[in-house]
This record gives structure tokens, C-alpha cells and sequence, in this order.
């Protein structure tokens, strides 16, 4: 879909260059087609994904998730950056990095531990937050947290943005994107759970490497990098469960619904694709005031802007404004939806709910065309 | 301990009132037991009872009253400088205990500890003693639980334990010092941060604003004096002569059209009367001109604000003088006279003429016709003497008026021009009065600006001297044995 997309934007971007204003050339028109090709340009340039957070608090390890995760980016690519929030207030860095810290991303990531620190509520609180389209709040490192969900809702009350509690190296480790890069092991495990361990053994890393296990040293290592102590002791609880006794996949899950994985995958990508889809309303909102401002341009961002693919770009749009899903199903289903869309903009009060509700009456009868 | 010099004092006093309470305070303080403090959730709680059960150490309730000070901090990531600097104060005037808690579940507190310690060491400088210990609280209350000694050893609680002890020791004899110390350079440092202040903002000159942008506007007002308002009194004075010329124009052609129905209808006798009303008329509206351009004048007056001035030249009583209508009978009333009686007479015989074919009549017949035309006579004489006074009057009237309109207007333009330059000299006068006064205010504005600059001065020297005196002060107490200053890290556990 988002290839259609591209491929429509270049024609656009052609079309304007290689319109009627060859003859002529004034200045105006080069201006036009230069505003179009900044626009696209804008559209079509990779989101940015903002991990921030205090020094040593874990971001590398939510970055690595992000990384290995699929978002949903309406096809645009998805960078990652990692920039310390927290800690630069005070300082100047080299002006190198400090540049790459400061500049601001689509979606921002913020990542922190323990308790939230006054420096957290700093940086969340700063106005350069407010250029992020979205905001998702991660307490990492909650594999070494009692009770991870009480301490993320304590957190959350105390910022006032929701907050989802991630086992960060776990699940970087599950991904086999962890830190010493190895996947995990799960005949390993079993060895650890068949071994005689006290209750103590797996209360640190020394001890546990100290423990009478029939595993070596490095082996045990990759099992602590890989899913922390705190997943090998779940494992081992679950494998010491009398009966049945799980396979692979049961424990990977296990640890998956522990980790927090896919609620952080889940809330990032929708942040990301909110973002894709208010792009898509930025370069509508610049196209028609290039239009508007330039008549030789006219016709061909109006036939862009009719095209279906603007037109459900309009539509996802609008969706998301509202708050609405869109439901797509029998031709009978969708005309309904656009005669009630239809009737909904007849009686809005409010502008951007009407050109909201227009934009979906819209999109829904251009879906009975197909 | 060092005591503080004089001129130090008064300049603590002066600057920062309190400096001297907390700095006797500190001095006479006797600091004892450990003050607990550290982040949300690291665990200070489960410190302080494995702490009480292991040593039964005597803790304060605040940083003042401590001899040592234990920060608790999480190991799962190194602090922040904003969370630092709430202990500054604790760290720069008592001996510290850093404890990271939690080595148990964070694999990497070693890299914690260093960028913790590293952070203390930028931030703050001149922190008293300052050390390191990784420990872990759980395990220390596990270790005790079950009895493991080797576990409670991994804690790290024990390390935590001896170093408090050996501060503890050495409270007595540096603690009340070392705060002393501390509360000198604190204070010092406020009253540094006031002075500095101070002195930006009477460098940065907000007092004055005020004064310049008074001074600006005085001189803006004596640049636009007087121009506007002579303009502003050509313009009226233009206005209220075509007023006042056009109102009595109007007046007196309302009483011709007045004076002229009057006339047409007026029986003899009330002919006789009409001179002497259209003089009194003519008076009564060259009054009215009078009053209306004085009304105008006045109306000038004020909006000139040249009130309670009586510039205003007055209205000589000179009355116009109507001279009355003069008439000499001449031939013509002869010839009316004769002429109505020949036609009274024929008149007469014509009417009689019916008679005379009585005999008997005839000398009837002569007397009547005699009679009667006598009479006809004299009616067709007095008619036509009442039609040609009416037409002598009319004439003189026009005469009369026109002679009023321009005796009137006349004087309305004399009068003008007389107060035209009545108020020009007025104008003048008050130009040079508010030229006066604006000189005067400028010239207090500028002595206030002159005392502003040399208060100003001697405000930054008093700043320059009060810093010096400071400095002065301050170099005692940062003397290589004024305070311990030393740093210990205890991490390679």
C-alpha cells in the first residue's frame, strides 16, 4: 500500500516539474514545484523513534526490542535513536552529540528505572516533549521490581502518563538482540531446573554461578544475559511444576507475558503509526496551501489529492482524530457508514469534526467505487 | 575553630540575616548519630532495621543534628545531577556513606557505583568525606533469616557497619567543626550569590526606566508645544466667523420676510408704529449675533484650554442706529386730491342720475351729488396715500436691513479680529508658562537621574567592598587544615 503511495507521490513530484511551466519558467512555478518537492520530502523521510532516558538506565536494551520489532510505519522507514534526556541539562557536551540528543523525533521513548527520579520528571515535563507526536513511558529493568505492575501504576499516578513495565534485557534477550547477542537455550534451562538448587542459589549472579550445577561458567553466563535471573527462576518454577511438563514454546511464552514485550511493541507502534498517519495530514494541509498560493500546480495536486490513495490517507486520518476504527466489510455495511459519516458532518458543531466525518463519508464511498 | 573577622560578620549580617544564627549554631553544635535519606524506593526503610539490628546505632532526624549521613541509592541506574544536588548541603558539612542498594538483582552495580561516584566527584567539589559501598539489603535480612554467613558477607551491610563506626568516632572532635565549616562557606556563598545579584540588577539600570522614559516624554511635549494650538485657534476662529457671519445673515432675512407681511397687511395707523419695531427688531438681533459670538469665542477659549481668562473683548453697547423713515407729500398727493374728486363727483352724478328726470329733486339731486363725491374723494385720496406708504415703507425697510446686516457683520468681524489676537497673545503666554514648567520638571528629572547614577555607584562599590571583605574572610577557612576533605571509595568489595 505504502509502495502505491510512494509511487503516487513521485508522479506528483514529476508532473509538478514537468508541467506547462517549462515554457515560461518564472520564478513563482520553480518556487511551487521547489515547496512540493520539500513536501514530499518531509513525508517520504524515515520517523524518527527517540529512545530517552538517564544514563545507564536501560535504553539500549529498549532500543534493541524496537529494533528488532516490525512497526507498523505505513511503510516509512523507522530509525531509532538513543539520546541521554536526563543528564544533559546541566552540561554542555561536545556540540556533536549534543545536536543529535536535542533533535526531536516523531515518537519519543522515555526509559527509566526504579523509582521516577526528579531528573525523570524533568525531561517529561520539558517543552521540547511537546514536539513528539507520541509519548510512551517505560519502566525497564522490572524483572529486578517485587511487584512490577504496582510500581509501574505508582509511577504512572505520580506522571500522569501510563506507564508499561518492561523486563528490558529479557526482552532483548528473547529477541536474541541481547547484549552478548546469543539466543536463549532452553535445554540449558532445563539442566539448570533438573539440578539440585536451594532457594538461595538464584538470589545473585555470584551465587548462582557458584551453584552445584552440571552447566560451565560460560553457559551460565549466557543464561543470565540472556533472560536475567529473574526468567531462569520462572522457568524453573515452571518446569518444577509436577505435571504436564511444558514445551520450548510454553516457556518461551512464559517469559514473552512476563517481559512485557508485547504491550511495548504494541504501544510503540501505535504511537509510530499515529505519527505516519498525522504526516500524511501535514503534507495534505501544505499541498493545498502550495496550491492555493500557486496556480500552475493547481491541477496537479488536486488529481493527486483526489487519487485513492490521498483520499484514504484522509481517511486514516480522520479515524485517528475521532477516535474511531475504521469498519470495512459488505457493500451494504459501507454505504451505511457513509450515509451516517455523512449525516454525523450535517450535524457538527465543531470544524475539524466535520471535515473529519466528511473526509470519512468520503473515503467509504470511494471504498464502494473499487 | 577559626573564628569569623569582624568586617566578615557585619557583611554576613548585612546580606543574609540568618547566616549568623545557623553559623553559631553550627559551631556550638554537638553532632551525634547517623540521618538516613536516599531516593524513592531504594530501600531505606529495610536498611535502617537491618542497620539498628546489626550495630543499634543512635540515628538523627536531620542533617543539622547528624555526626554522619547515609544516602541510599538504587542500583538500578545512576543518579541524576537534580536528585544530587538536594544532598549537597548534607555532603558539603558531614561525613557521607553513599550506599547503593540492591547488588543483588542489578547485575551491573559496579558500573553504577563508578558513575555514581564519578558524578559526587564533578558536582560536588567540596564534599567533606565521601565513600562508596555496594551492599544489598535483602541479603543481608536473608543471611540473618537463614543463619548464612557467607550470604550476610556478599551483603556488604557489615562494611557499611565499620565505616559508620569509625566516623561515628571521629564525630566528636571534627564533626562540630567540619559543619561550622560548612555553615561559613554556605552562608558566605548565599550572601555572594545576593551581593552578585544585587549588583546585576543596579547595573542593569531598571530604576531608572522609569525616569528616562519621563524624560523622553517631556521632551517629545516641549518640541510639540505651541504649533498645534496655534493651527488648532486659526482653524476655529476661521469656523466661527462663517458660523457667526452665516447665523446673522440668516436672522436678518427672516425678519425682512417678517417685516414685509406686516407691512402688506398693517392698517394706517399701525404703519406709523413699524419704524420704531424694526429698529427695536434690528437691536434685538444684532444682540443675538453679539451673544452667539461670544458663545463662540468662549467655546474657543476652552477648547484652547485658556480658561478663566476674560480675553474676551466685550460687546460695546453701540445701538444701531435706524434713521426713521422720511416722506414729503408733493404734487403727486395733489393731483390724487383732484383727481378723486372729479371722479367722486362723476361717481356721484352717475349714481344720481336717476333722479334728475324728477324736477322736483334737482336741487336735492345737486346737494347729494356734492356730498357724495366729496366723500368718494376722499376715500380714493386716503386708499391711495395708504398704498404708496406701504410701498415707501417697504423700500425703507430693505434699506433699513441691509444697512443693519452690514453694520452688523462688521462689527462681528472687527470683534473677531480683535479676539484673535487676544487669544494669539493668550496662546503665547501659556506656551511659555508650560515651556517653563516642562523646563522645570526635566531639570528635576535629570537631578534624580544624577542621584540615581551616584547611588548607583556607591551601591556597587559597597557590593565591590562587602565581596573583597568576603574573599577576605573566606581564605582562612580554605586553608589545607580548615577541613578534611578527602575521598574514599570503598567499591572494590
Amino acid at each position: 500500500m505504502t509502495n502505491v503511495a510512494e509511487t503516487s507521490l513521485n508522479r506528483l513530484r514529476d508532473r509538478t516539474a514537468a508541467g506547462p511551466s517549462e515554457t515560461d519558467g518564472s520564478t513563482s512555478d520553480a518556487a511551487a514545484r521547489e515547496a512540493i518537492a520539500t513536501a514530499v520530502h518531509r513525508r517520504l523521510r524515515p520517523l524518527l523513534v527517540r529512545v530517552a532516558g538517564r544514563p545507564g538506565v536501560g535504553k539500549s536494551a529498549v532500543r534493541a526490542v524496537l529494533e528488532s520489532a516490525d512497526l507498523d510505519a505505513d511503510g516509512l522507514d523507522v530509525q531509532i535513536h538513543e539520546s541521554n534526556e536526563a543528564d544533559n541539562g546541566a552540561t554542555a557536551r561536545s556540540t556533536e552529540s549534543a545536536d543529535v540528543d536535542r533533535s526531536v523525533g516523531d515518537v519519543l521513548v522515555y526509559v527509566f528505572a526504579g523509582a521516577i527520579s526528579p531528573d525523570d520528571s524533568a525531561a517529561l515535563t520539558s517543552p521540547s516533549r511537546g514536539a513528539h507526536n507520541g509519548t510512551v513511558v517505560v519502566l525497564t529493568k522490572a524483572d529486578t521490581l517485587d511487584d512490577p505492575a504496582a510500581a509501574a501504576a505508582a509511577a504512572s499516578e505520580q506522571l500522569g502518563l501510563a506507564v508499561l513495565p518492561v523486563m528490558g534485557t529479557m526482552a532483548a534477550g528473547l529477541r536474541g538482540s541481547g547484549s552478548s547477542g546469543t539466543p536463549l537455550v532452553m535445554d540449558d534451562v532445563r539442566t539448570v531446573a533438573a539440578a539440585d538448587l536451594g532457594p538461595a542459589d538464584l538470589l545473585t549472579v555470584e551465587r548462582f554461578q557458584a551453584a552445584d550445577i552440571a552447566l560451565s561458567g560460560r553457559r551460565r553466563e549466557n543464561l543470565v544475559d540472556c533472560i536475567e535471573l529473574r526468567g531462569l527462576a520462572l522457568l524453573v518454577s515452571a518446569l518444577r511444576r509436577p505435571t504436564p511438563v511444558p514445551s520450548d514454546d510454553d516457556l518461551v511464552q512464559i517469559l514473552v507475558e512476563a517481559s512485557g514485550l508485547d504491550d511495548l511493541v504494541e504501544a510503540v507502534s501505535a504511537a509510530v503509526s499515529t505519527a505516519a498517519a498525522n504526516r500524511d495530514a501535514d503534507l495534505h494541509r501544505s499541498l493545498r496551501q502550495i496550491a492555493a498560493g500557486h496556480r500552475h500546480v493547481r491541477g496537479a495536486v488536486e488529481s493527486y489529492l483526489a487519487s485513492d490513495e490521498a483520499v484514504a490517507a484522509e481517511m486514516r486520518c480522520a479515524a485517528l482524530h475521532l477516535g474511531v476504527p475504521i469498519e470495512t466489510g459488505s457493500e451494504w455495511e459501507t454505504v451505511q457508514q457513509a450515509a451516517l459519516w455523512k449525516q454525523r458532518a450535517a450535524t457538527a458543531k465543531d470544524s475539524d469534526v466535520r471535515r473529519s466525518a466528511l473526509a470519512l463519508c468520503r473515503g467509504h464511498v470511494r471504498l464502494l467505487g473499487r | 575553630m577559626i573564628a569569623l573577622s569582624e568586617d566578615m560578620k557585619s557583611v554576613l549580617r548585612r546580606w543574609n540575616s540568618d547566616a549568623l544564627d545557623a553559623i553559631g549554631a553550627a559551631r556550638h553544635s554537638r553532632p551525634n548519630g547517623v540521618f538516613l535519606t536516599g531516593t524513592a524506593g531504594s530501600g531505606k526503610s529495610e536498611l535502617r532495621a537491618e542497620l539498628t539490628g546489626l550495630t543499634g546505632l543512635a540515628f538523627a532526624d536531620s542533617v543539622a543534628e547528624a555526626a554522619v549521613v547515609v544516602i541510599v541509592v538504587d542500583a538500578s541506574a545512576p543518579i541524576g545531577r537534580i536528585e544530587l544536588e538536594q544532598w549537597r548541603l548534607a555532603l558539603e558539612s558531614t561525613p557521607t556513606v553513599f550506599v547503593v542498594n540492591k547488588i543483588d538483582v542489578h547485575r551491573h552495580w559496579r558500573d553504577v557505583v563508578a558513575a555514581d561516584s564519578d558524578l559526587v566527584a564533578e558536582c560536588v567539589p567540596r564534599a567533606v568525606e565521601c565513600s562508596f559501598h555496594p551492599i544489598s539489603a535483602r541479603l543481608a535480612r536473608m543471611g540473618r533469616d537463614s543463619g548464612d554467613a557467607v550470604m550476610s558477607g556478599q551483603s556488604g551491610l557489615e562494611e557499611v557497619a565499620d565505616r559508620l563506626g569509625a566516623l561515628l568516632v571521629q564525630a566528636p572532635t571534627l564533626g562540630a567543626q567540619r559543619k561550622y565549616a560548612a555553615a561559613v562557606l554556605h552562608s558566605a556563598a548565599e550572601a555572594r550569590a545576593s551581593i552578585v545579584a544585587k549588583a546585576r540588577t543596579v547595573t542593569g539600570g531598571g530604576d531608572a526606566t522609569p525616569l528616562r522614559a519621563r524624560r523622553a516624554a517631556l521632551l517629545a511635549e516641549r518640541q510639540s508645544l505651541g504649533g498645534d494650538r496655534r493651527a488648532l485657534l486659526h482653524n476655529r476662529i476661521q469656523r466661527v466667523r462663517v458660523d457667526s457671519v452665516h447665523a446673522a445673515a440668516e436672522d436678518l432675512r427672516g425678519l425682512g420676510i417678517e417685516f414685509r407681511q406686516t407691512i402688506d397687511t398693517a392698517r394706517r395707523a399701525e404703519l406709523e408704529h413699524l419704524p420704531a419695531h424694526i429698529a427695536e427688531s434690528a437691536r434685538d438681533a444684532q444682540g443675538r449675533a453679539d451673544a452667539a459670538l461670544t458663545a463662540g469665542l468662549r467655546a474657543v477659549e476652552t477648547e484652547l484650554g485658556l480658561d478663566n481668562r476674560p480675553v474676551q473683548p466685550e460687546a460695546t453697547d453701540e445701538p444701531i442706529d435706524v434713521v426713521a423713515p422720511s416722506r414729503r407729500r408733493g404734487i403727486e398727493d395733489a393731483i390724487m386730491i383732484v383727481v378723486g374728486a372729479s371722479a367722486g363727483v362723476g361717481i356721484g352724478r352717475l349714481v344720481l342720475s336717476p333722479m334728475a328726470l324728477v324736477p322736483a329733486w334737482a336741487v336735492a339731486n345737486t346737494a347729494i351729488t356734492l356730498v357724495l363725491g366729496g366723500v368718494l374723494a376722499w376715500w380714493l385720496t386716503r386708499s391711495r396715500a395708504l398704498v404708496a406708504d406701504r410701498a415707501h415703507l417697504r423700500g425703507w425697510t430693505q434699506e433699513c436691513l441691509a444697512g443693519v446686516k452690514s453694520a452688523v457683520e462688521q462689527r462681528l468681524l472687527s470683534r473677531i479680529l480683535d479676539a484673535e489676537s487676544v487669544l494669539a497673545i493668550a496662546l503665547a503666554a501659556a506656551d511659555r508658562e508650560a515651556a517653563a514648567s516642562i523646563d522645570l520638571a526635566l531639570a528635576e528629572v535629570d537631578a534624580e537621574l544624577r542621584a540615581l547614577a551616584d547611588r548607583r555607584s556607591a551601591l556597587l562599590s559597597a557590593c565591590d567592598r562587602d565581596l573583597s571583605a568576603l574573599e577576605r574572610g573566606m581564605e582562612r577557612f580554605r586553608g589545607p587544615d580548615s577541613a578534611v576533605v578527602s575521598r574514599e571509595s570503598a567499591q572494590e568489595m
